[in-house]
Parts: structure tokens; sequence; C-alpha cells
């Protein structure tokens, strides 16, 4: 089998946006965008926490944090009258990327479960800090008003216009982390993650390497806040909370971790199932719990590994 | 041959940790191009040195020199550049990626920048596919390049370990036990590899099979309890007392 392009997976993704865009229209749903929308912002954090967990071997449980922090550099710039997305978003990814500098040196020197530890005790950490901002809400949270403005053909408080910038933002977002998997950055990153030992012994000083990992997944993670602080036109504290946290790591293992691919269909998977069965019964979490067991099971690569299902089961009969 | 500049020069090194001593007081040098095998019982602390030459484990007391210079307060990643590099005890390459990849990890570590680079794909960079292939071909598994390092055997992983240690035409090299684990034939084949590799590289090689020892070494030094007992070449250690006391567990059989 020959190897797709790299750009092969950003055009997939594309084109099932577009036409997604197009079915729900015709179908007069046009209220899906906005879940649509949510969907790929969340994607494209789980797919820069995979940056993470998947290729680096660090498992971070405070990833949120930096949805946080994007989703609050543009609520306080708009509330502070700096409404331009042009600034706004760009601010959101350095200063995501920034708090990931500060606080990299500190939980990138333990590794494993301390790593788990360190990350979520600086998430908590940013979650209370904002709870206590009262000038920017508190625990209330804070309005995003106005949207991010950008020309003026483009009115992102509609919600079908929202939906194309999201879509083209995270497509070019996702092609670029696609072409930092197979560079010689992504293989350093490999290759910490299998045998750190044996990348110092080659002459890596993995620190960096691992440090700017962290950066750049931060970054992309602040881009996505930037864009969720314009769906929900809401940030609050929440968008950094441990649950959040989890639930990026949820879409990161149950789609298949260290592919890319497999966080974003795991984020619409969850996402989806979340929408659906949370309208037919409160109790889902339950029903979302066995399913992730038999995932686990089953599914030891992720959901993107489905059709082996059924290739085992064909090679049965 | 002591009017050379050592290699490596090791002076009055101690580790321990905490009650055990895996090292005490050790000092030996590696001359040029000179195989130096170190060899002793199992525990003699031959891994624990190796560590503390790699930068990887810190000594308590000592001193290490490369090439004249003070690389003691250096870790890991600093010596490699510095071209001191080892192959592991226990066969240690990255298993889910590709044999070349593996090659290709060993050869940008040394190309610095580069490494940092996150757009172009690394397959479009021809020369380091070149220079990878050849420090694969160094040892024979070129052909084996585009298989993930976990689905060679043994003796193969071994030999994928050592053209990583090559790469870059290292200063020193330091082989923990290559032929562990080894079958004769494997055993037998990798004894040529370094044969061939003698010479251009002064090594320090750690090893139990006391034959490919023997054939291999210019010299030896023998480490019991994390002290060296005793050094020189091959026949003098054969002949040693000491040696065949602590080591070999009988005397020497002495003409009467
Ligand atoms: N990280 C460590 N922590 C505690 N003790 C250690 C550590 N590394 C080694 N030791 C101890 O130091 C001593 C020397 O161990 P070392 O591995 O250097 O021996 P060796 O000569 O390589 O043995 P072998 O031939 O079995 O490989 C042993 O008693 C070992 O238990
Ligand atoms: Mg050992």
């Amino acid at each position: 089998m020959k190897a797709l392009p790299d750009w092969a997976f950003t055009a997939a993704v594309a084109f099932c946006g577009f036409a997604f865009f197009a079915i729900a229209h015709a179908t007069g749903n046009a209220i899906w965008t906005d879940v649509a929308s949510r969907i790929l912002v969340y994607g494209l954090a789980a797919v820069s926490l995979d940056i993470l967990v998947g290729y680096a071997g660090m498992v971070s449980f405070g990833h949120a944090m930096f949805l946080l922090c994007g989703g609050y550099a543009v609520g306080i710039l708009a509330r502070e009258g700096l409404v331009s997305g042009f600034i706004q978003w760009p601010v959101a990814m350095i200063v995501s990327g920034l708090l990931a500098a500060l606080i990299g040196p500190l939980v990138l020197r333990t590794g494993g479960v301390y790593f788990i530890l360190l990350t979520l005790a600086f998430s908590q950490m940013l979650f209370f800090l904002f709870t206590g901002f009262s000038r920017y809400g508190g625990d209330e949270g804070l309005q995003v008003y106005p949207r991010s403005e950008f020309i003026r053909a483009v009115d992102l408080s509609n919600p079908d216009t929202l939906f194309i910038v999201v879509l083209l933002v995270v497509c070019v977002a996702l092609y670029a982390m696609q072409r930092l998997a197979k560079s010689p950055f992504g293989l350093v990153l490999k290759g910490c993650r299998q045998n750190e030992k044996r990348m110092q012994a080659l002459g890596y000083q993995t620190f960096r390497y691992k440090l700017l990992a962290f950066v750049i997944a931060a970054a992309v993670c602040g881009l996505a806040g930037a864009m969720l602080a314009n769906v929900t036109g809401f940030v609050s504290p929440e968008y950094g909370s441990w649950q959040r946290s989890g639930e990026l790591l949820v879409m990161v293992i149950l789609g298949g971790m260290g592919t890319l691919r497999g966080p974003l269909i795991g984020a619409i998977f969850l996402l989806m199932l979340e929408h659906v069965l949370s309208e037919q019964t409160e109790h889902w979490p339950l029903l979302l719990g066995v399913l992730l067991v038999l995932v686990a099971i089953y599914l030891p690569n992720g959901l993107r590994t489905v059709s082996v299902l059924f290739r085992r089961q064909s090679n049965v009969s | 041959m002591s009017l050379e500049k050592p290699v490596l020069s090791v002076q009055n090194v101690s580790k321990s940790f905490g009650g055990v001593q895996a090292n005490r007081d050790v000092s030996l040098d590696v001359l040029p191009g000179e195989v130096h095998a170190l060899i002793g019982p199992n525990g003699a602390g031959k891994t624990t040195l190796i560590s503390m030459l790699a930068g990887e484990v810190t000594p308590n007391d000592g001193a290490i020199y490369l090439d004249g210079h003070d690389v003691t307060g250096l870790n890991a990643p600093q010596r490699a550049k510095r071209g001191i590099r080892r192959s592991f005890q226990i066969t240690s390459v990255f298993a889910e990626l590709t044999v070349l990849e593996n090659a290709t990890l060993a050869c940008q570590a040394l190309s610095g920048r580069a490494t940092y680079r996150t757009w172009r794909p690394i397959a479009a960079d021809r020369q380091l596919r070149d220079s990878s292939l050849a420090a694969l071909d160094k040892v024979g598994i070129a052909a084996l390049a585009d298989r993930p390092a976990a689905a060679l055997s043994h003796g193969e992983k071994r030999h994928l370990e050592l053209a990583m240690a090559l790469v870059g035409e290292p200063r020193l090299l330091l082989l923990d036990e290559p032929f562990a684990g080894m079958g004769a034939d494997e055993t037998s084949e990798m004894v040529e590899r370094l044969r061939k590799i003698k010479g251009t590289t002064a090594m320090l090689l750690i090893e139990h099979d006391l034959d490919a020892v023997f054939s291999l070494a210019d010299r030896l030094t023998v480490l019991v309890l994390g002290t060296p007992v005793a050094t020189g070449d091959p026949d003098s250690i054969r002949s040693n007392a000491e040696v065949h006391a602590a080591y070999f567990g009988k005397k020497p059989v002495t003409p009467c």
C-alpha cells in the first residue's frame, strides 16, 4: 500500500467539513454547525495533546489549562476593547506558549506519574486563579463580546461563518502538525517516548525537545481556546477544569494516540455521543464508561483501527 | 606505548548506591585505537563504570578525562557529542521505529540545529538517508532498513545497536556485553565485526565470553568488587594469580 501524501488527511477533513455543511443546510439543520464547530475545536485541542502524549510520551493531565488561557486571552482583550482577531488569536497562542515555557522547566524535571500530577496541579492553580479575577467575571465567567473581528465580510457571530473559519483554521493547524510529525523534530519526539536514555546516549538534550513540544502543543491548544471562546461566546474557569483535561485525554486515547488522525476521530465520536446520549438519558456517563471499556479491550489502538473488528470477523467466517 | 596520550583517562573514580559500593578508586586508561577489555564477575561494577564514563551516573569521587579534557561535569548528551558513545547491556533500540529511523536518529544527533526543524519532512533529506544507510551498511544490516526494529532477531538488534554507536566516528566506544544473549554463530560474527573496527577507534569492552575477550583485547582490566585488581596484556592476565583466585575461582597451574 502506497502511503498517502501529507495533505490527504487535511483535504479529507476539509472535504467532510464542507460536505457536512452543505448537508446540514440542505436538510434544514443549520443548527448543527454550532455543534460541529465545537467538535472541530476540541478535535484540534486533542490533536495538540497527542503531540505530547502520543509522540513525546508526556501524559499531561492539565492540557485544558491552555484552552483556558487561549479563551481568556480573547475574552479579556475583547472586554478591554481590543477586538481584532488578527491580534487576539496570535496573542492567545503566544500567551499559552509562554505559560508552557514557564511551567515546562518545572513539570519536565519529572516523568511518568509525577508529570501527570504536576500538570494537573498547574491547571488547577490556573483554574483557581481565574475564579478569583472578579474584573473578568470570577467563577461566573466572562461574556465574549463582541466576537473576534477579522475583515468586514467575516462575521463570527454568524454560526455559519464561524464554522467555515474554524474549519479552515483547524485544517491549516492539522496540516502543520502532520508536517511536524514527519519532520526531524517529530522523529526525535518519538525517540524520546520510546527510550529517553538511549536518546541522551546518542547526544540529544532531550529536555529541550520536550520543552519545545510542550510549548508548541500549548500554543496550538491556545488557538483552539481562542476559537472555543468565539463558538460559545463565553469563557469561564471551567475551560481549564481537570474534567476537561480528562476529556481531552479520553479523546486522544479513544481515537488512537500517536496518529493525529485518531484524536480527531476520538473528539468527533466522544462529543457526538455525549450530545446524543445526554438527550436520551441523564445516565449517559455510565453508557460512555461501558463503551470506553469495550474500546480499551477490543480496540487497543483506538477507534481509528475499527476496521480490524470486521477483518477479524471475515477471517472467522 | 606509554608515550601515547590516552583517549580516556579515569582517575580514582568511586561510586556507591546507598550502602552498595559499586566502584571504589578505579583508575584506568584507554589508548588510541586500543581495545581495552573490562572483565569481572557479576556485580563487579562494570556497567556502573561505563555509565559513569557515558555521563549517565555521577561519580561520588574522582575525575574522567577525554583527550586530556576533564569531562566529569558533562552530562550524557554532551559527552556523546564529544565522541563518547555507548551500547547497552540490555538491547536498547527504538523498537517501534524502523531500522533506518533508528540509524537516522543516531546520524542526525550530530547535525545539531537540523533536529529542531518541524516543517521539512525527514524523508526529503537525501543526505541524511544516505548517511543512515551507510551506518547500517557498516555492520551489514542495510538490507533490513525498512523493517520495524522490533521485528529483528536478537543478533540483528545487537548489530543495529552497534551501528548507532559507531555513527560519526566516535573517539571512544563503550561496549557493554555486545555478545550478551547471542548464539555461537552470532557471537563469532560480532567478533569479526569488532575486529574490523578495531584500530579505528578506541574501545572499552565489557564481556563475559572470555574466548571473545582474549581474541579481541589489547589489554585487560579485571574488576573485582568494584576495584581493578589487575591490568595488563592478555598473557599477563591469563597467568595472574590474583585474577585466577578472584575471577576464575582457581589458582593457575604453577610449574614446580
Ligand atoms: N542504580 C543502582 N542502584 C542501586 N544499586 C545499583 C545500581 N546500579 C548498580 N547497582 C549495584 O552496584 C553493583 C554493581 O552493579 P553493575 O551493574 O555495575 O555490575 P556489573 O559488573 O555490570 O554486573 P553484570 O556482569 O551482572 O552486568 C551491584 O551490586 C548492583 O546491584
Ligand atoms: Mg553489567
